[in-house]
């Protein structure tokens, strides 16, 4: 699995695919999920690979995928399939 | 009490789920200008708890201030609530998360009904806390000041009864003194005033019914300058607490004079 670092913004993520390695492009499927309530269409395959993608630490994080808890030492073995629904969240505040 | 113990009263710490804490002040961590007044706030409060709320990583700014980097976890006790949940299924979902994200068990459960008053729905929070209590959650219950409620989440497996003094967000004071008297009393958990103070007199009066602590937020997070007034509340708080253990004096109908009648020139 090709991956790719986290930069300080997910609006890259269309640059830096661009230079990803022929290999690694054949590789990559795009799979549409439904990403907190939207539609998305992602390349990452597995659920660290999202996060990467989104740029997010993980370490702040919680990751659900259709509804059950994906713990955080199974991000990189969780693999992310067409129609998987996936909720990122985290703390705000709140009273 | 000694005057050696008033300087160093430490020892009057209260429990938790087996934790325990000094200050009895609880802060939430919502409505502020940004974070950074937010932990500002807290700190000045004393407050060792905070509650902080669940929701949805913002995906086309990932970069925005989160709250974990000003009100830090090595700084402060988090306590997840499930605001904004209306079924129990909602709240062990929305807590499950929190407690993947957080590592810890403890949580504010408050399952509301309509949005106008923001009361609690009992039957649904009795419903959620079982649910809770069954998946290993220590849980802290916003409830409606219903005696018989709160015995019943007690019975239930809540580690803390925590019943509103006035709506939540209304600022209104303690409305309810008799019956929150009487959950204190019924109680063998923690009970706290959770929502209705609006000014540091409030949880003065909230302590000095009993409780064990105080929750608040909108009272910190709206007063024109919210440290100074998180500062007010820290003093409230230990003065209530302190005047509840004191014991107050008998009230009088007419006057008793405080200088000896004999002696009188």
């Amino acid at each position: 699995m090709y991956r790719v670092k986290p930069t300080s913004t997910s609006r890259t993520s269309v640059k830096r695919r661009e230079k990803w390695p022929k290999w690694a492009e054949k590789r990559r499927k795009m799979v549409k999920i439904l990403l907190n309530g939207e539609s998305r269409e992602v390349g990452a395959a597995n659920i660290l690979a999202l996060i990467e993608e989104i740029g997010i630490e993980a370490r702040k994080l919680a990751v659900e995928q259709n509804l059950e808890i994906v713990p955080r030492s199974q991000y990189h073995e969780t693999a992310i399939s067409e129609g998987d629904r996936i909720e990122i969240v985290h703390f705000v505040g709140g009273g | 009490m000694a005057l050696d113990q008033v300087v160093t009263k430490t020892d009057d710490t209260w429990i938790v789920a087996g934790r325990t804490f000094s200050s009895r002040l609880i802060v939430g961590t919502g409505k502020y200008k940004d974070y950074a007044q937010n932990a500002a706030a807290a700190r000045a409060s004393g407050a060792e708890i905070v509650t902080v709320a669940v929701r949805r990583v913002n995906l086309t700014d990932p970069n925005q201030p989160m709250l974990m980097d000003y009100v830090k976890q090595d700084e402060f006790t988090y306590l997840p609530n499930t605001a904004g949940c209306f079924t129990g299924e909602d709240a062990v979902r929305t807590l499950r998360l929190a407690r993947e994200a957080g590592g810890w068990n403890l949580v504010k459960l408050e399952v509301l009904s309509d949005p106008k008053t923001l009361y609690p729905d009992m039957e649904e929070t009795l419903r959620s806390l079982k649910l809770l209590v069954k998946d290993g959650f220590d849980v802290m219950v916003y409830c409606s000041d219903d005696p018989v409620y709160a015995k019943k989440l007690e019975e239930a497996g809540a580690v803390a009864i925590m019943p509103l003094g006035a709506p939540i967000g209304s600022g209104l004071g303690i409305q309810n003194k008799v019956t929150l008297r009487i959950i204190i009393e019924n109680a063998k958990v923690p009970v706290l005033v959770d929502a209705g103070v609006g000014t540091a007199s409030d949880a003065a009066v909230g302590m000095e019914l009993g409780c064990d602590a105080i929750l608040m937020n909108t009272a910190i997070a709206e007063a024109k300058d919210p440290i100074r007034m998180a500062v007010a509340m820290k003093h409230a708080v230990i003065a209530g607490r302190e005047a509840y253990l004191a014991g107050r004096m008998p009230k009088k109908l007419y006057a008793d004079p405080s200088s000896p009648l004999a002696g009188l020139i």
